[in-house]
């Protein structure tokens, strides 16, 4: 059966689709074609944008300028596409009514009409990758500035224009060619938000009806599809890194260096490690105690807030449906009359206990497995890291989609999902924390004290490695929040009628654009916000640890 | 009087029994106008027949609805939903395809938005004494879109074809124990009958356009109908593109007259909220259904016309009868007695929908029986029933789809349960894994114990009171299985005149208000907008829009 499968896919052959009867293999081609353009239109326009805005900085390296781009930057890439997407159809769709809502162009439209379409879904993604790009292109300026053969340049009386074009910007571009083609995984994950939140027939919302209606030969030639389009971006990226700079093959010091932020990148991550001393530089304690008060603040809420909202978040109200913000209520009601200032506080309550267990189920699996990676080291070692590259390489949305349709949504399959889906992540910064950690004198002795393995990783070194894990799973509570709200809107989260803002937003977005936004914005702000706050915790501990 | 009586006696001569009973019951009162209209078409009285009958017994001629006052010309441009599959007369299985169909082709009969059925390609039609042949007379003179003329071998291989199990055809789905293979046969060139399995009063609705299917073809039809769009109907085929649209031209030898449109054009979408900001927009004119839910904003806006039909489809929200913590009828009843209709019909449709009691007689069909008494909210009984019953309240799972209000409406159920203490669960999937294979043990739908399904509109109740309800019924999600029921059931479908058929109504209606398998909340009805300089759109609940008198501007 599976090799039959397996037989028929390599000639072409995707499968039946169960809901439609009929082949897969053209909608997938289709909906791969719909795909292409968004991304095209999202790099096309992040590009020059995110490398630019890099630059820019890394010239003013330490400036105001520098440090405004970075905290932008940052923020822009933590807030889930969704979030920015409500943001972006309320003020150019709804209020200025520049663009058009709709990702699907009328009959016979010209490129510039399907492009004016394309505008408004490619701009969230846009707004996530472009923290990405920036970064990389920032930190590899940076470098390229401070290196011997710019310096060399510039002694050469070389004019500052042809030093920055011919030496600076060439380097600077190769780790940045990396990223970007790292993201495109990343960005066709991101799809999947995009396209549903936009009714684009690309493979996003292929391989999400797919799941939806159990349509598997469907949903697995759409994620096979995704895969080897994340593999043939890899290549490509490879082989215009290697054309730019042939050296780099020889020379491996930048490229693993690359590598390594690559992998560290392969989602969206704020800022990790790497760039502790600026970041650090750049966030002061300000950052962290407004990031503390927001969370506490929403901690608060999950808490007691049953306990003091004005009313009943479940309770409906049939005579007063959609009612604008009043005295009444102060953030109007609902479709079936639900107070939205009741259920945006009372919705704290399940993304900030869900999102909280899985972090914990993910960093304590992670822990264990980067404690046996780095303390062990060797085929250990080797094996289970390739086992985390290949896990790695599907973008985490439509991981944790698979499994959630395999097993059908609830509270504790989301809470295990994500909770795996970030072991690898928190195991692989264990292990590189166990790799320094191992030769120092106080793991031998304890080996010479004939102590057994289990008690080296767990009692003598873990104690030790406490900072850089505390630091990783704040970070991964970012993500998770991201994650578990993204799989809410998608529908696979939290069920009705939780006031669970990804839910609302779901439930809601419907009624946006004949100007209820009531119904959506409150839910939005609340997302954004403490997915802000949580990363501009981790960001503060980080920088705690690393002075 | 004596000269109404004497009129009509002219009148009822050459008349068959059947149809001198529809009259009888409008002199003797039992009829209103809109009900003898409606019957007296089923049983093949014209409307013109009618028009002079009613007029004798009293009653205004039928007004015309027809005149018309916008300036002929132009083109209008509908927006619907993307059809899902090819456009084939004998597959096409949505609301979306339906309307391609209809542009091109015609019926034999037309059911019109009050259930009145209209001569189509039929002029007249009747019944021979107990219901098991239907004979109709085709109109002369219709031509194809190649030119040729249309005869009854080409209306015998249309129905024979939709009648053929090897097809895959869509309407065997109605035409299953009514008609089968070898069933449609030419009696002459102008004259078709229809052999039935089984005695049916209301064969007619059969080859109406509520079997969208059911357009007439020439016998020769090639099987790629997207390419030709040879048909009968006022618009010809400009061109077809799958997933994007279609255009159509006027066709001048229409045989109900020339078409005031000179194109016709269709536009796919993938969703409701583009073709609602569509047509704010000014980029269409039409858009061939929205809910209330999601197009909050074309409501109460002078830029919007809402054409709003009452229609019967309805939402049905079965219990396990056979088992689990309903299969007491009492907790059934307790547990319809917490909904507040009215407000439900306020709250999720503004007002545009008809209260349920429980039965799929819904007020539109003139067959149902106005006097069984209403159900209404009474928390108070309904805690008392489920004393009764022995229970103080219990745990279940309600499963629907994310679909339009369902979601919602699932949300106020849990509400309304809780008032009884029964603590419900939701569970809210997509459409596709709701239906599941849509047999039982592999599908939620009909495996759940309690849930929620959406049935489109019908011209006659008879298929929501089978399939779901039936013992054998194949959509039965409730497990009901009640003998008296059944042979209630038949008797309805089996009889010709109204008078048994409401009388057979009331005691259906009767039964499962008691039974309670099913909840039947509200009748929404169908709602079609269209920009304010559009007229003479004639919608119809099935779906279909009726543009041969239609204007822009």
């Amino acid at each position: 059966m599976y090799f039959s499968w397996v037989g028929g896919m390599l000639q072409g052959d995707l499968g039946q689709s169960y809901a439609y009867r009929a082949p897969v293999a053209p909608f997938v081609g289709d909906a791969l074609l719909k795909s292409l353009k968004l991304v095209g239109v999202i790099f096309l326009i992040v590009v020059p944008l995110g490398v630019g805005a890099g630059v820019i900085a890394a010239l003013n390296a330490g400036k105001p300028l520098d440090r405004i781009l970075s905290v932008a930057s940052l923020s822009l890439t933590v807030i889930p596409e969704f979030v920015s997407a409500i943001a972006l159809i309320l003020v150019f769709a709804v209020i200025l009514r520049w663009l058009p809502l709709s990702a699907s162009w009328p009959t016979g439209a010209g490129p510039l009409t399907q492009l004016k379409h394309l505008i408004l879904p490619a701009l969230p993604l846009v707004i996530v990758l472009f923290g990405y790009i920036a970064r990389m292109a920032r930190a590899g300026t940076v470098e390229a500035l401070s290196s011997d053969y710019t310096r060399t340049a510039i002694l050469k009386g070389l004019p500052w224009r042809t030093v920055l074009t011919r030496h600076v910007l060439r380097n600077a571009l190769v780790p940045t060619i990396t990223v970007i083609a790292a993201q495109t995984g990343y960005a066709l994950g991101g799809l999947v938000v995009v396209e549903t939140l936009f009714r684009y027939q690309g493979i996003g919302n292929l391989v999400l009806s797919a799941a939806k209606a159990k349509d598997f030969a469907m949903l697995q030639a759409g994620i096979l599809t995704i895969g080897a389009f994340f593999i043939v971006a890899t290549l490509i990226a490879d082989c215009i890194t290697v054309m730019l700079n042939p050296r780099l093959r020889a020379e491996a010091r930048p490229m693993s260096a690359t590598a390594e932020t690559t992998a560290a990148e392969a989602e969206p991550a704020p800022a990790p490690k790497k760039e502790r001393t600026t970041v650090g530089v750049l966030l002061r304690s300000p950052a962290f105690l407004v990031g503390a008060v927001i969370v506490l603040f929403w901690a608060f809420c999950a808490a007691f807030a049953p306990y003091f909202v004005p009313y009943n978040p479940l309770a409906d109200d049939l005579l007063n449906t959609l009612a604008p913000p009043s005295a009444e209520h102060w953030f109007g009601t609902d479709q079936i009359g639900r107070d939205v200032f009741s259920r945006v506080l009372v919705g704290a309550r399940d993304i900030l206990t869900i999102a909280p267990l899985a972090t914990l189920l993910g960093t304590t699996l992670g822990t264990a497995v980067g404690l046996v990676m780095g303390y062990f080291g060797g085929w250990v070692d080797a094996i289970i890291g390739r086992l985390i590259e290949v896990l790695l390489s599907l973008p985490l949305i439509i991981v944790a989609l698979m499994v959630l349709v395999a097993l059908g949504p609830s509270t504790p399959t989301v809470i295990v999902v994500v909770g795996l889906v970030f072991t690898p992540l928190v195991a692989r910064t264990v292990r590189a924390a166990v790799l320094s950690e191992r030769h120092l004198d106080y793991v031998p002795a304890a080996a010479v004290r004939g102590e057994g393995a289990l008690h080296i990783m767990f009692v003598e070194i873990l104690p030790n490695i406490w900072p850089p894990i505390i630091v990783e799973a704040t970070v991964r509570l970012g993500y998770a929040i991201f994650t578990i709200a993204s799989l809410s809107f998608l529908g696979f989260g939290v069920q009705p009628p939780s006031p669970d803002w990804g839910l609302a937003i779901a439930e809601n977005y419907g009624v946006l654009v004949g100007g209820f936004w009531w119904t959506v914005v409150p839910a939005t702000v609340a997302t954004a916000s403490l997915v802000v706050g949580v990363n501009l915790v981790a960001e503060g501990l980080q920088r705690a640890v690393a002075e | 009087m004596f000269r109404a009586i004497s009129n009509l006696a002219a009148l009822r001569f050459g008349r068959t029994d059947v149809q001198n009973h529809v009259i009888d019951e409008l002199l003797a009162g039992r009829l209103d106008r809109r009900s003898f209209l409606r019957h007296g078409s089923r049983v093949g009285l014209s409307l013109a027949f009618m028009a002079a009958a009613m007029k004798t017994a009293g009653f205004d001629p039928i007004g015309s609805a027809l005149a018309q006052s916008g300036t002929p010309g132009g083109t209008i441009r509908i927006a619907l939903i993307a059809p899902s599959g090819i456009i084939d007369p004998v597959t096409v299985a949505d609301q979306y395809g339906l309307l391609v169909l209809q542009q091109v082709g015609d019926f034999l009969v037309m059911d019109g938005p009050d259930l009145v059925l209209q001569p189509m390609l039929a002029t007249e039609w009747s019944p021979n004494e107990d219901g098991t042949v239907w004979t109709f007379k085709l109109r002369e003179g219709v031509k194809f879109h190649d030119g040729r003329t249309m005869t009854a071998d080409d209306v015998v291989a249309s129905i024979e074809r939709l009648a053929d199990p090897e097809n895959g055809s869509n309407a065997l789905s109605a035409f299953k124990g009514v008609l089968s293979k070898g069933g449609t046969r030419k009696v002459d060139d102008l004259t078709v009958a229809f052999h039935l399995d089984a005695p049916n009063g209301n064969f007619p609705y059969y080859l109406s356009s509520d079997n969208y299917n059911a357009i007439i073809l020439p016998a020769d039809y090639s099987g790629n109908f997207e390419a030709e769009m040879n048909a009968t109907g006022p618009f010809k085929l400009e061109r077809y593109t799958p997933k994007v649209g279609a255009t159509f031209v006027k066709n001048p030898d229409y045989w109900g007259g020339e078409p005031k449109l000179d194109r016709v054009e269709l536009s796919f979408y993938a969703d409701q909220q583009p073709q609602v900001l569509a047509l704010l927009g000014g980029q269409v004119d039409v858009v061939q259904q929205v809910t209330v839910q999601g197009s909050q904003s074309l409501f109460n806006n002078p830029a919007v016309k809402i054409i709003e039909l009452r229609s019967n489809a309805h939402r049905q929200i079965h219990m396990k009868t056979q088992s689990g913590p309903f299969a007491d009828k009492r907790v059934r009843q307790a547990m319809a007695l917490t909904l507040d209709r009215p407000r439900l019909i306020q709250g999720l449709f503004r007002g545009m929908a008809d209260i349920g009691n429980d039965s799929p007689f819904a007020p539109v069909f003139p067959s149902t029986d106005p006097t069984v008494e209403q159900r209404a909210k009474n928390i108070e009984k309904a805690k008392q029933l489920m004393a009764e019953a022995g229970t103080s309240g219990f745990d279940t799972t309600f499963t629907t789809m994310s679909i339009q209000e369902l979601p919602a409406l699932a949300s106020l159920i849990k509400n309304a349960a809780a008032e009884i203490g029964i603590n419900v669960t939701l569970k809210i999937e997509d459409p596709g894994a709701y239906y599941g294979s849509a047999v039982p043990g592999q599908s939620d739908w009909l495996d759940s114990e309690f849930g929620m399904t959406d049935y489109g509109h019908r011209g006659i109740p008879n298929v929501f009171l089978t399939a779901p309800l039936k013992s054998d019924g194949t959509w039965n999600s409730a497990n009901f299985q009640n003998a008296e029921y059944d042979k209630l059931v038949e008797t309805y479908v089996a009889a010709l005149d109204l008078d048994t058929q409401k009388d057979v109504a009331g005691k259906i209606q009767r039964l499962l208000l008691d039974e309670t398998p099913v909840i039947f909340p509200y009748f929404y009805n169908f709602l079609t907008a269209t920009a304010p300089n559009v007229q003479g759109v004639q919608p119809t609940a099935m779906g279909q829009l009726f543009l041969q008198n239609a204007t822009v501007g």
